[in-house]
Formats: structure tokens, sequence, C-alpha cells
């Protein structure tokens, strides 16, 4: 309890603040088992990415290009535009790259080298229980095709909490463009508010009301020292309340806050080596966009945050939805990530930390492999490609497969819930065992469902 | 003759099925041992066989009678018949939701070796059916068993409270006391004066209380200062408004529907005000619960106190407050996602109960089967969702009947001798007089038709005096030009046009100067469209005297008109376009006065008044009517024009019949609306749709009598409003078509009950016409829901109010669609054969003659009607006193303007009796057992109406109603319920921490009238509620930190934060900002650089225009940060219990957000200009926002602050305050309640 302690702000003597009762709900906790990660840093490829355009190579569609896919797919289920145009070959290239031997279009020309894409092992068999982006977007983070289910990265505040109390456990590092869906693809839905997602903006105040908006610190610190002696005295009145207790050391926590993360966001002390590796110095925008947030990204593991998402940077088409203009809106969209993606797996192998990050890319679900309309694709949730690097998996391994069209998934055909339960045990946490008692249920991430990737582990 | 093989062929599977299991001993098991045996053990078992360790699906597949026997859909295999058998279907991977293995499609090898083997008879060996290892763990669901077992479902004792002893003043105290002497613990002190006003006027009006009421409050020396207080607090209009917050947390309120495009509900607001006039009126909870289940269906509805429109339908709106996407590819699925929250909600707001665990199971651990739930959805399939309009004042509902009686007066009237038809001239005198009238006497001389005489304008050089209007007209075309296509006829190389690409330029017209007439002849020429809306045409004292038009045709061709009766009169020339589209556009030229025409027969414009007149009296003929023939015959189409062709009208009218019966033939009825009642199960809200009614006239523009044959929304004029609901039914066709005559009319089929197809078309395009126009004439209007055969829908037409109706003769199911409606006005005509051009007028007499008559008797024909009105509307028929029908109008469109203007509240409506199924898994593709609409089994099963569901949710035997609504209540003054879990009542719910108390608490409730807040005033009026949050100084520590740790037991009073509501509202009013006005729509949420995506909405102003936080928009992708961070739920389910949670962004929030901040300076600002005693100023701050004084201690601190930020800002100003209050705004004297 704090009775005995002088207050104050900015470290000045806030020091006896050990209490066990008072264990910030972020402090991190003992996983289920030893983990093989720490940390995850989730890509994650808003609006769809065309798997067949990207990763798995389909021979099968050059073959039959421009014939009609109820022909030579047979039956298909209803698309969410219900716009069937003919079967559409990948107008991009393929090779098998590394020792992996991974199929990797000319999309990605920097991930596809050796170095990189052997860290890589994908699941080409995922799919998804939705063919609309919201609901997709809230299973895909949350399990659930509703609003209002905790997203993963509260699961994993909540199950291990974080390392650095200065900045919150699950960050969002926004490129731009928000899923459908909106906030709460992020939010806490029934944990506690302290598991949501906080949004970093690459912008002036990166998180919503760092900045004092007093004139100088020291007008702010005057009144933050006069509110700890209200406070204090409010407390002794309040008979050591712990809520209360707590609620004054969130101030603490705060105005730490309010230094520590222009701090993160400075990025003065880079080299311009590092920097450019990162593709910030890339004539195309929004590949700088996606640099910066991939160097933060690295940044943020590097000070104990758990887990950080990266949303798309805007202006590529409609994010990775291209129901048209494929070849510009891809070509966009994977110039904007490739490069960066790149370098951060590098990065992160450079400084010793790939093993303890997990990094998982994926979208909410795939592409047809017939055309929407000439030149587009629709929504395909019935089998699309997800990878995995670093955290300790196994690396170089392909896992599971799509028929000859990449249409549906065929062989060992895996679903979110795997996804989620596979990233909680690479983490030490065995996904039945972290529930939460709701609404007359204990929850879970992975709801009733699950089983791990093994093939990756 | 049979070949052998055929035969052969056709017996084959008869012989496959009679030769069943033992008769097999001695077929060849060896497809079976090597192809099919090893993939079920290796593919299957796992979960299906008796070593299953889970068994899924309630199927096994380790023995033939087993896979016959089937598991919840039914069986797996159906023997010889590969197409019928599930276990193929599964392994086929031909439908998404339906794949087996999971994990992994079978090689088509594998696929094709099964459909072999079931072809074959599915041969099994002969052998026992394994049995199961472990015992069964399906269906230990016992319901009885369950409901004995557990608290919830006993019923509501009246527990004893003893008449003396210390804590017997209010029996609330005497359950606490009586659980704090058990534990050996003593109740804490009562708190002082000001802490316990603090609490109570925040608990119930989520506002602080005043300097003036803190003042009056401890003042108030008299015993009745505390019960004075409450009664003040629960008589404020605030009181409402912190209610129904909480009330709003229950039903997951929103404004708009998330996903995607975050599409907007209707109204919500309506439903938000709803609810605090019903906790302001302490609305009786049973019959508040009523309304929200089935307020559309009460008889004698509540109604809003003065504003006497409908308060119970309101409260259904709760229902519809869910989620919905887009474009959901799978509707039915949508559908049971969609009621999984409607009963989810209901389930837990109501009863306590988590039902939607029963959606794809029996309930894991309560008294709900999968079939209850099914029951309870089935009401919600048997509802329609609809937009209820409002009657403000009942002056929809009055002015109704005013006009009513208005009709019904005037048919009279006009059925008497003096101002009927009786009286009049027949029609074929104005028939002869308007022809003598506008209809040259000129005879062709043969000699010159030249263009030879004095030029008017020949567009030649320019427009000459000739002044366009509107942007149709811009200069002469020229020859050659290119935007003029290839008109021809024009004279020399200049004309006046209208044609343009751009259709947005063509409208306008091109007019003379006033032209003094010196010859007899006008001639010129003229082409291009054949429209009412375009052509050259004549005007005289401000009137159209006479059109000439193109045929659809860019040759101009010559015209001549015959101005005698003008001669020496002034007269004006339009080219007008009114029209825009393929023909929409005139080109005219040269126009010449001549003493000759160009044409053999000239028209002649419509005489001059004094003609018509002195016409009229001499031939005993009413004045205005002979115009109006005049003018119709100008007309383009007219009667004489239709007479004149009349041979080729009625070919290609009997065409259109012919195709148009063919139609009717090769479709289905669904409804035809002949009968002055309602089809049955049709569904009616609103004043607009009624059955017909013959005996009146109505005033709707050209809609005079009412036509037999239609269900028309404005019988009663154009302004009233509603909608009209099929039955449900089964889509079996590609097309559904709906003849009718339509203004703004909406229609739709509402499939699966999906209702967002208005705001995106991407799956339902087809679905809705959202505008339906048809010219005023019976048209066959199409919706399309080919793609969803098999589904369950309806059908909900709208009329919106002004300007807006639709009349609907009939609705049928087609296959294929129909072209145009044979023209419904000239139906009577064109379909009787004997009518020819000589005898029209004739006819005409006797039509009129005898109509009235045939109206009287109920047996005038839907043409007839329409063909009455049509001669209504172009004024034709002689009434025998002129004045009658304009006077009614005149009475009619007065009492009609006096309209309030339409608002609309979401409402659940009657629908359709449901009869359906169980979803077995929770799958609306695979049907169980059928269900009935009917209550719960463990609350009696009782089946009925939605309203009966009400009555029996309200009745005296329901023991969760009252225990959920009073714990509720308790819940909000001490912070945790009675029950721990407020929206689960079931075991896995806590058990109530004062059975008894609950009990009491639930009996008094349902004992005084359900009264809300005599329950209220009974909590805070109670010693329990005055306890000082710290322990009495004479209980022992040590033993309360053993006893009751947290306090479960109210030994003291809990310490409270504030609700994010209350800190906001707080700010508001610190800083005078507060704008206290109630209700009305919502105020857009400010938006701040982090809230961004799809559906952004309108921004708002920073402080919500300083109305309190209930009125802020809840705009699911766009919810308030500042709200979120002090823990108001996101609107996505029942949240009785709001989370407390202590996080950064609060803080960050309270310290530098724009909102507080500018709010903070607003208080430094009052502050200073108050210009009071630095000390006195200093004391009101700190007072206003923590609710005390500031002790002597705090003063010091308070005083030195004020110096040094003194120091910083150069003197004692604003700012400085302004400091002073962001501090106190963000001490946890504020924040918290003790």
């Amino acid at each position: 309890m704090l009775q005995s302690c002088a207050m104050g702000f900015g470290g000045l003597a806030f020091s006896a603040l050990s209490n066990d009762s008072l264990a910030s709900p972020l402090a991190p906790r003992r996983p289920h088992f030893t983990p093989r990660a720490k940390n995850v840093i989730f890509l994650y490829m808003d609006g769809g990415p065309s798997h067949v355009d990207i990763f798995d190579y389909k021979p099968a569609l050059e073959k039959y290009n421009g014939k009609d896919p109820r022909e030579v797919i047979g039956k298909l289920a209803p698309t969410q535009f219900d716009n069937i145009g003919k079967i559409l070959k990948s107008p991009w290239e393929f090779k098998q790259r590394g020792q992996s031997g991974h199929w990797v279009s000319d999309l990605f020309p920097h991930i596809a080298q050796d170095d990189v894409i052997d860290e890589i092992s994908m699941v080409k068999s995922m799919t998804s229980n939705f063919s609309e982006h919201t609901s997709a977007n809230y299973f895909l983070h949350t399990g659930s095709g509703f609003q209002g289910r905790p997203s993963m990265g509260a699961w994993f505040g909540y199950g291990l909490g974080t390392e650095n109390q200065n900045l919150p456990g699950f960050v969002v590092l926004n490129g731009g463009l928000i899923p459908p869906g909106g906030l709460d693809c992020f939010g806490s839905g029934f944990l506690p508010a302290s598991y949501q997602g906080s949004v970093f903006l690459p912008q002036n105040e990166p998180v919503a009301n760092i900045k004092p908006k007093e004139k100088t610190a020291e007008l702010q610190k005057n009144k933050l020292s006069l509110l700890a002696d209200l406070d204090k005295s409010s407390l002794e009145e309040m008979n050591f309340d712990r809520q209360v207790e707590a609620a004054i050391q969130n101030y603490e926590t705060a105005y730490q806050m309010q230094t520590s993360v222009p701090e993160l966001v400075d990025l003065t002390g880079e080299s311009e080596v590092v920097k450019k590796s990162y593709g910030m110095d890339s004539d195309f925008k929004n590949t700088r966009t996606f640099g910066m947030q991939c160097l933060l990204a690295r940044r943020l593991v590097q000070r104990g945050v758990r887990f950080i998402e990266l949303t798309c940077p805007g202006g590529n088409g409609d994010r990775w939805d291209q129901h048209g203009g494929l070849v510009d809106g891809h070509g966009k969209n994977c110039k904007s990530v490739d490069q960066p993606i790149a370098a951060l797996i590098r990065d992160l192998r450079k400084l010793g930390m790939l093993d303890d990050t997990l990094v998982v890319w994926t979208g909410e679900f795939g592409r047809t492999p017939f055309a929407q309309g000439s030149n587009g694709r629709d929504h395909n949730p019935f089998g699309f490609t997800t990878w995995f690097a670093g955290g300790g998996i196994k690396p170089g391994v392909t896992v599971g497969a799509t028929d000859e069209f990449g249409y549906k998934a065929v062989e060992n055909r895996y679903e979110i819930h795997d996804l989620h339960a596979t990233m909680l045990h690479l983490l030490g946490i065995e996904h039945t065992e972290s529930t939460f008692r709701f609404g007359g249920r204990d929850m879970r991430l992975t709801e009733v469902f699950g089983h791990l990737i093994k093939e990756i582990l | 003759m049979c070949s052998p093989l055929s035969f052969l062929l056709s017996v084959l599977p008869l012989v496959a099925t009679v030769s069943l299991w033992g008769e097999n001993a001695g077929r060849d098991h060896s497809f079976f041992e090597s192809k099919i045996r090893p993939v079920l053990a290796t593919k299957c078992y796992e979960c299906h066989s008796a070593e299953a360790s889970k068994m899924k699906g309630g199927l096994r597949l380790d023995h033939i009678d087993l896979i016959l026997k089937g598991g919840d859909t039914g069986p797996a295999l159906v023997i010889a018949k590969p197409a019928e058998s599930l276990i193929l279907e599964a392994i086929g991977y031909d439908e998404p939701d339906f794949q087996m293995p999971p994990k992994e499609k079978l090689s088509q090898q594998v696929v094709d070796d099964f459909s072999q083997w079931i072809s074959e008879g599915a041969i099994w060996p002969d052998e026992p059916v394994p049995t199961l290892l472990s015992s069964p763990q399906r269906n230990s669901f016992n319901l009885e068993k369950r409901k004995s077992a557990h608290w919830c479902w006993q019923p509501v004792t009246k527990p004893l409270v003893p008449k003396e002893g210390a804590f017997t003043q209010n029996p609330i105290d005497y359950f606490i006391g009586k659980r704090l002497i058990e534990a050996g613990l003593l109740p804490a002190l009562a708190t002082d004066k000001r802490t316990w006003l603090r609490r109570v006027t925040f608990d119930l009006t989520g506002f602080p209380p005043t300097l003036e009421e803190i003042e009056h409050f401890i003042s108030d020396e008299s015993g009745n200062a505390y019960k004075t207080a409450v009664d003040r607090l629960l008589d404020s209009d605030h009181f409402g408004e912190k209610w129904a917050r909480h009330w709003m947390d229950l039903v997951r309120y929103a404004e708009t529907c998330g996903h995607e495009f975050d599409y907007p509900l209707e109204n919500p607001h309506e439903y938000r005000d709803y609810l605090i006039r019903a906790f302001n009126a302490d609305l009786p909870y049973d019959q508040f619960l009523m309304e929200h289940v089935a307020g559309d269906l009460i008889d004698e509805p509540r109604r809003h106190r003065t504003e006497k429109f409908n308060e119970s339908v309101i409260g259904t709106g709760f229902w519809y407050f869910h989620e919905a996407v887009h474009a959901p590819t799978d509707p039915k699925q949508d559908n049971a996602d969609r009621m999984e929250s409607q009963l989810d909600v209901f389930g837990k707001t109501f009863l306590g109960l988590t039902i939607g665990c029963a959606r794809c199971h029996d309930h894991k651990f309560d008294a709900i089967s999968e079939k209850d739930y099914y029951s309870l959805a089935a009401f919600m399939q048997g509802s329609n969702r609809q937009e209820y309009p409002l009657d403000l004042g009942g002056k929809r509902e009055e002015i109704s009947n005013e006009i009513e009686a208005l009709c019904k007066s005037a048919f009279s009237s006009l059925s008497s001798k003096q101002e009927g038809f009786s009286t009049m001239q027949p029609p074929s005198k104005y028939w002869k007089g308007a022809l003598q009238l506008t209809h040259s006497n000129y005879v062709d001389t043969g000699t010159d038709a030249n263009f030879t005489g004095e030029v008017l304008v020949d567009f030649e050089n320019g427009f000459g005096d000739w002044k366009p209007h509107g942007k149709a007209f811009q200069k002469p075309k020229l020859k050659g030009s290119t935007d003029t296509g290839s008109v021809t006829g024009y004279s020399g190389v200049g004309w006046a046009s209208s044609l343009s690409k751009d259709p947005k330029k063509s409208l306008g017209s091109l007019r003379s100067p006033k032209i003094k007439v010196e010859h007899r002849f006008l001639n010129f020429s003229v082409g291009g469209g054949q429209f009412n809306e375009v052509g050259v045409e004549l005007w005289a004292d401000g009137n159209r005297l006479l059109v000439a038009r193109g045929e659809n045709s860019d040759e101009l061709v010559p015209k001549s008109w015959d101005l005698l009766d003008y001669h020496l009169g002034e007269v004006e020339i339009r080219i007008v376009d009114q029209a825009t589209g393929r023909w929409g556009h005139v080109h005219a030229d040269q126009f010449e006065f001549s003493p000759f025409p160009v044409t053999p027969k000239p028209d002649k414009p419509v005489h001059t008044v004094f003609v018509v007149e002195s016409y009229a009296r001499s031939n005993g003929l009413v004045v205005q009517t002979l115009r109006a023939w005049c003018m119709h015959f100008i007309e383009l189409d007219n009667l004489q024009s239709l007479a004149q062709r009349i041979e080729r009208a009625k070919s290609s009218h009997n065409g259109l019949v012919h195709a148009e019966q063919n139609f009717i033939q090769n479709s289905q009825s669904f409804a035809t609306f002949t009968s002055s009642e309602i089809p049955q199960g049709w569904k009616i809200t609103g004043k607009a749709f009624k059955p017909r009614g013959h005996r009146l006239i109505s005033f709707a523009g050209s809609n005079l009598f009412p036509s037999r044959n239609i269900l028309s929304s404005h019988v009663l004029g154009d302004r009233r409003v509603g909608n009209l609901r099929s039955p449900h039914f089964k889509i079996e066709h590609d097309q559904i078509l709906v003849r009718a005559k339509a203004k703004k009319g909406f229609m739709r089929v509402v499939i699966d009950h999906y209702h967002m197809g208005k705001h995106s078309g991407l799956l339902f395009g087809g679905t809705v016409i959202k505008e339906a126009n048809s010219e005023d004439n019976f048209q066959w209007f199409s919706l399309s829901p080919k793609k969803y055969k098999g589904h369950w829908a309806y059908l909900e037409f709208v009329d919106r109010g002004t300007d807006a109706y639709l009349e609907i003769d009939q609705v049928r199911f087609a296959n294929s669609g129909i072209g145009r409606s044979p023209d419904s006005r000239f139906s009577l005509l064109l379909g009787d054969e004997k009518i020819e051009a000589s005898n029209l007028p004739e006819f005409l007499d006797g039509f009129l003659k005898k109509s009235f008559a045939k109206i009287h008797a109920g047996k005038f024909s839907g043409e007839e009607y329409e063909f009455l009105n049509y001669l209504y509307s172009e004024g034709l028929i002689p009434f025998g006193n002129q004045q009658t029908i304009p006077e009614r109008l005149r009475q009619a469109e007065a009492i009609d303007s006096k309209t309030p203007r339409e608002r609309y509240t979401l409402a659940m409506g009657e629908g359709s009796p449901f009869q359906g199924n169980v979803y077995v898994r929770g799958s609306p593709h695979k049907l169980g057992e059928s269900v009935v609409g009917r209550n719960l089994t463990a609350l009696g099963g009782q089946p009925g109406t939605r309203l009966d569901l009400a009555n029996q949710l309200i009745s005296g035997d329901n023991p969760l109603v009252s225990r959920v609504m009073a714990n509720r209540i308790w819940l909000q003054f001490f912070g945790r319920g009675i029950v721990a879990t407020p929206d689960d009542f079931g075991p896995m719910g806590q058990e109530p921490s004062h059975p008894e108390l609950l009990d009491w608490l639930a009996h008094d409730f349902r004992e005084n009238d359900w009264s809300v807040k005599n329950l209220i005033r009974k909590i805070v009026l109670s010693k329990t509620y005055r306890q000082s949050s710290l322990l009495n100084p004479s209980c022992d520590k040590e033993k309360v930190s053993f006893a009751d740790p947290q306090n479960i037991f109210l030994h003291k009073m809990p310490i409270r934060r504030l609700q994010a509501e209350a800190i906001r509202d707080s700010i508001l009013s610190f800083s005078g900002r507060i704008d206290r006005k109630l209700f009305g729509p919502s105020i857009p949420i400010y938006k701040t650089a982090f809230m961004t995506g799809r559906g952004g909405k309108k921004n708002g102003p920073l402080d919500g225009a300083g109305r309190r936080s209930i009125y802020g928009s809840v705009y699911r992708n766009f919810l308030s940060p500042f709200m979120l961070a002090f823990d108001q739920p996101a609107p996505f389910g029942t949240k009785g219990k709001r989370s407390v949670s202590n996080v950064p962004a609060q803080s960050l929030a309270l310290m530098n957000d724009p909102f507080v901040i500018s709010q903070c300076k607003m208080m430094g600002e009052n502050v200073f200009q108050a210009k009071k005693l630095k000390s006195e100023s200093m004391g009101n701050l700190f007072e206003m926002i923590t609710g005390k004084p500031p002790s002597q201690a705090a003063q010091e601190k308070l005083l030195a602050f004020l110096e040094t930020q003194t120091k910083f800002h150069g003197s004692l100003t604003k700012e400085v305050w302004a400091d002073l209050a962001h501090v106190l705004i963000n001490s946890k004297g504020f924040l918290f309640l003790n």
C-alpha cells in the first residue's frame, strides 16, 4: 500500500509499488509451458491477398485460362459479388525459391530471396468461415464473426501480460487503413479494457492524448504534483481502497507513456543503413510507410511489447481487395510490404530476436481462381495461404494444399481457430486452458475448436 | 416392349434393398474390406465409432445398422442411392459447411469407391455392433431434473421479516443485518450528509449535486430531509436519463449496424427516448416487459401522455439493435445469427438466462433444450421488422377520420339529385361542342399550299426577337452542324431545335413576343418528339390553346393553325421542350402569317372564352366543363384522337390483354385485392393502406372514385403513411409481380428477414424497389428473388407520405416477367367490341348515366372505375353543381394540411404463425424436429402468440422476471448484484449472496405494482445504503479480512468509480456548457484522428453540443473513445454489469483530451468572471467538483498551487483557475463515489 511513500511523477519518488495486490493486469505472467517465442508481429494483409498470384502456384489456371469455371471446377459456392467470370491465370511469373523450394511469384522479389524465404513456413490450406470482410476480420482477430469479442492481442495480454509497463501490451501500428469492422477488431471485448489494442498512428501524436497540452512540461508537472497531494488525502479518506490506489498508479503509467511513446517513434537513433534496408528511402510512399511500421515493430519488440499488429497503408487500390484492377492493386500492395517485411526478418535475425518473435503474415481470406468481371478476383474463404517466420517454428515447411485450381483447401485443411491455437502454443499457452468466464460460459479465443498446426512445430 | 437389359436395371436397386443384412453372408466382401473399411477406420472412427473419445453429430460409422440409423441429421446412407446419401455429400466436399473428414478431402478415387459401394448395396459383413467403450456421453440432458436442482427456477417466496428488532425499520436492513450478524460483523456507521447526497444524486440522476442542493440538504434538519431529497431526485427528468442508459447496456443499444459500411439503423433514438419517458413515468415493469416483447400486439396500446402516439410499440425496437451485414452469401445462416443475437439479449435481459447457448445443442448446464431455443426463435421467424409511423398528437388518426367523413358525405351529396350526375347534359353534347369549337371550318380550296406568307421568323440569322428560356435553345441549328443528326425538312439553312447531347441542357423554351393576329393562318414546320411536354404551342391570355408536335421523327413537316377567332387579338408562340430522352426534343422553323394554310386541314385553337361561354349558354352546357373538353381535345392523347384510331388501339390493346392473360395463366396468384376485406394474413400498419370503400369520394389527385379492385394507400389523400405486409411464404418462383399504380412507392420482398437490401444491392439486387412510379396507370412491378428459392419471405409495401402512394391490384408468382400492361384507363373502351369511332360519344352518355347507380349497387367494375376517374381527371364529367367538388377538395386540403410531419420508430410487427424446425447443431441447412412458437419448457412451455408469451412471462408463476429486475436495480447502487452475474441466473452464474433479500425485493417489487421508483426509494433510504465506506471502528479488521474480504455482505458501502457518462456529464455541468434538453435525434460523435475506416459518418462537435452523454450517437464502428475508455460497453450483447477497468487511456484522456481541456478552460473563465475572493472561488470550485469543501491542509496546497501558477501566467488569470479545475477533474475525489 501507498500509505508511507512519498508521491511524485516522473519517477521522482514513486518507488514502493511492488505490492502484489496492486500488480498491474499487464504484469508479465508465467505461461502454461516453456514458450518458444515471447512476442508476435502480426502482419495483417487487409482485404484478402490473392494466394494464387503470390504463393500458391497453379499451372491448371494457365491451362484453363478463359474457360467457364463452372465447367472446369464444377459447382461453385456463392461469391460476395455474384459476378463470376472466367478462370483467370496469374499475370505474374512463379519460381521456386531457396532451399525450401517455396513457390513465390514476381510480386515478392525481396521476400523471395533465399535468406528470407527459407525462414518462412507456409500453410497453403488455411480457411475461414466468412466471405464478407467484416465478419472475416472479426473472425480472424477474435475467433468469432461478430463484434465485441476480445482480439487475439488482448488474449495474449490476458494470458501473458507484457514486459514493458510503460507501453501497452497490444499495439496496432496503423499504416493508414482500419480494417472493415473498425477499431473493434482490436478491442478487448469482455476482457478488461487493459488488454485492448492501442492504435499508433504515423503522425505527430501517435497515440491518442499522448501529448501534454500544457505549454511547458513544468506546467503539467505542477498540476500533477498537486494532484498527487490531493489524491494522497483522498486515498487516506477512503481507507486506502485498492481501486483508488490503482487509479492513482495509473497516472504514473500514463505519465511515463508520455515520454516512452515519443521515444519509441523517434527514429533518429537508427542508422541510415537500417532505415534504407526497410525501404524508408523508397520512391514509393507506401513502402516508406510500411517500412517505418516494420522498423517500429522491431523497436516495440525490443521494448517488450507482447503483440504488435501492422495494418496496411492506404491508396493501393481498395486494400488487398482487388475485385478489379488486380495487376495494379496487387502490384502496389506487394511493393508496399515486400521490402519492409524482408528487412524485418533479416533485422530480427541479425539482432538475435527472430527466435523469440513470431511473425505471421495473412489476410482474412484469399481470392477466387476465377475472375470477378474480367480483371479482378472475388473473396475466397475456402483456401488461402498464411505464413509464419521466426518464433521457434520449423522453417521452410509447406503445409497442406488447395485443389489444382487454388479454390478450396483439400489437403491438411486448417482453419482460423487452428492459427490461433498454434500462435498461443508457440508463446507457451494451451489454448483450451486460457479461458474467461463471461455470460455463463468459459470463453476461449478458439471457441470450442482449434488444433495445432503440428507440421510447423 | 421392354428389353431384358432395361428390365434388369430397373429392378436392380430393388433387389439390393431387399437383400438386407444377414442375407449377404455369402457375398464378396473384398471390395468393402479393401477399399471402404480401411478408409472408415483411419479417417472417420476418431469421431464416429465406439472408440471415439467424443462422438460427433451423434453418428457412428462402425456398423452398417448405425450408419443407416444415422446421426443428428438423419440417415447417413441410403442403400443403392449415392446421390441421396449424406455420407457421400460430406466426403464429396460439395457444401462448404458440410465437409468430412474436416481436415482433408479424400481423394476422388476414394469418393468414387464409396459411391460404387453404396450403389452396389453397401455390403457389410454380418458382424455384431461394437459396444461403446465409454459410457455414452451424449444426451444426459434431463430438463426437469435440472429445473428442480437449481435455485433460480424455484418460486419466489415471501420471506418473513420480524416486526421487532434492530434492523426492522427497513426490511432491507434486516436481511443485510442478519447476514452480518451471522458472520460476526457490524455494519458501518452512517456516512455524513454530504457524502450521502453526492452518492444518491449520482446514483439517481447521473449528475453531481449543485452547491445550492448541498447547502439546502445540509441545512434541512427536519426528519424528512433524506426522503425529501430522494423524492426530488426521483422526480427529476434526469432520473430517466440515468436509468435509461443502464437499460441500453442490456439491449446493446446502437444506432448503426456495424460491419463493413456501418449502415444506419432507423430512428433508434425513439427507443432511447421511450426508455427515458418510461423510467421517468415509473412505468410498471410488467407493462414495460409486455411492451418490449409484444408492444405491437397489445389491443389497447399505451399512449404518450401529451403526444398521444402509441408508446407500447416502441418497446419492440430492442429486438433489432443487432449487427447486420450488407452482403451475406448465406442468408439463412445470417438470419440464424441475427436470431441468436435477439434471443440471447431477450433471455439475458428479462430472464437472466443464457438461452443463446442452446442454439447448437441442449444447454450444457441449464434447463433449456435446443428445442426450447427454436420454439422461441419461431416467434422471431413469425414476426416482421417495420418502421412504425408514430401518430403525433393523435393528429393523423383525427385527420384521417375527418377526411373519411368528408369523403363519405361527398359521396352522398354527389348522389343527390341536385348535385350529382343526373341533371347534366349528356357528354355527347360536350363532345360535339368541343369538336365544333376546336376544328377549323376552312375548306380546302386546293390552291396555294406553299410558304409564301409574311415571315415572322425563319431562324436564318439567330432567334430574332424570340427569347430563349432555360438552356434548351442556345442558338439556331445550322445545316451540316455536327450535333443535329439527320434532320430534314427545314427551310433555308437554320432552324430552332432543342436537340442536344447533354440531356441536362435540353429543357427550356423559345418564346415569341406578343404578336397581333392580322392574318387568318399561321404556317410553320415542326418535328421531333411526340410528348405532351414538347412541341410548338399557341398561348393567349395565359392559356395554352393549341399544340403542334412532331411524330417522333427528325423530319420537319408543315403545319397550319386557323386563327380566325383570334383576329386582331394578341397571341404568343412557344417552342417548348420539357422532356428528356431519345425523343425529348423539338424542331421548328419558318413561322409565317398567311391568308392560306399550308396543310389541307389546319388545326384550330380553343376558342376565346367569350365564344365558349356563348356556345355553352345557347346549348345548355356548363361553361367550365365545355372548356375542359376543348382543352382535352388539344391534348396529345384525347378521346377524339382515340376514337379516330380506335381500331388500331383495340388491336394493340387486345395484344397486350392477350399477353397479360397468357401471363396470368402461366403464373400463380398470391393475392388479389378485390374484396372490401384485407386478404387473410396481410397486415397493415398506419393510416395509408385501406381496402377499397366504394361509397366515398377520394380527394387524392385523379383518384376521385376509389377503384374497386385495389388496396389503395391514398383513399384518404397522399399524406397518409403506413405499410402493408404480406403473409410469409416460401419462395418457389423466379419472380414476384405486383400489379399496381404507384408514385414513389416502396416495395420489397424480405427474404429470411434480411432487411439490408435497401442499403446494398450486392446480393439482393431486384428484391427492392425503392421508388415505384407508374404515371397514373396500372403496371406490373417485378421483384426477383430467383436466387432464393426455398427461402422464407414476405412482401412489404411502404407509403412514406406526402406525394407518395401505392394502389395494389394483385400479386402473382411467376417464372417469367411480363412486358407493358394494357392501358388501364381505356380498358373499358378498348375491350368493348361494340364501341366504334362513330358511337363513342353516345357510349359515354350511357356510361355516365348508369354509373352512379352501379357504384351504389357495388356493381361497378375496376375498368369502369378507371375510366370514370380518367374522365374526372380530365374534367370531362359535367357535374350538376360545378361548385361541390372544388369546395370539398378545398375543405379536404384544409384538413389535410394540418397533418404533422412523419416520424417513425423501429418496431416489430405481426407476421405469420411459424412452423419450422430445430436447426441441427445450429445449421439452418440441417433441419431437425419441428417446432412452433412457445415458451420455455421450464416456464410452462405453453404455445401461443408473442402476446401470450409476454403474458406468461409476467405471470406470478415466473420466478425469474421479478428477481432479475430487482437484482439489476440493486446492482446499480452497490456495484454488485445480490446475484453477482446479473445476466446469468443459471448454474454457470453465481448464487445469490442474500437469497431471502432477493426474494423479498422481488416480491415487494411485484406487490407494489412493479414500481421501479418504489423499489429504488426503499433501497436508497435504507441504512445499508447510508453506510459509510469506512469500516465500523468497532469491527475487527482481521475478522473482516477473512469473513467478508470482498464486502459481499455489505459491511460497508463499496467505493465506486463514476461511470463514463457521469464523468462527462459532470464536466459539462461544471463548465456550465451542459444543455439539459431532453430527447431528440442523437448528436454525431466527435471523430478523432484515430477513428477512420469505412462507413464514416458526419463529424460531431467536440463537446457533443453540450448534451448529456446519452444523446451522443452510438455508431458501432465509431464508438466514442472517451466513453469506451471509461467502460461504456460496445453494443454487442447484454451487459448488465459494466467492467471497471483501470487503463492509462483514462488518465491520458483526463490529462490531455481536448474536450477536457476546453471544458476546464470554461470553468476557469467562469471562476474568473465571478470575481469573488480568491479563497471563496477556490473553495467553491473544489466543492463543486468533489462535493465537499477543501480541508485546512488541502486549502494550503491549493493556495500554494495558485501562487505557483500565477507566477507562470503572470497574474491570477482565468488560465490559473483553469489549471486548478483541471487538477480537480483528475482528482480521485471527483472520480470516485465513497
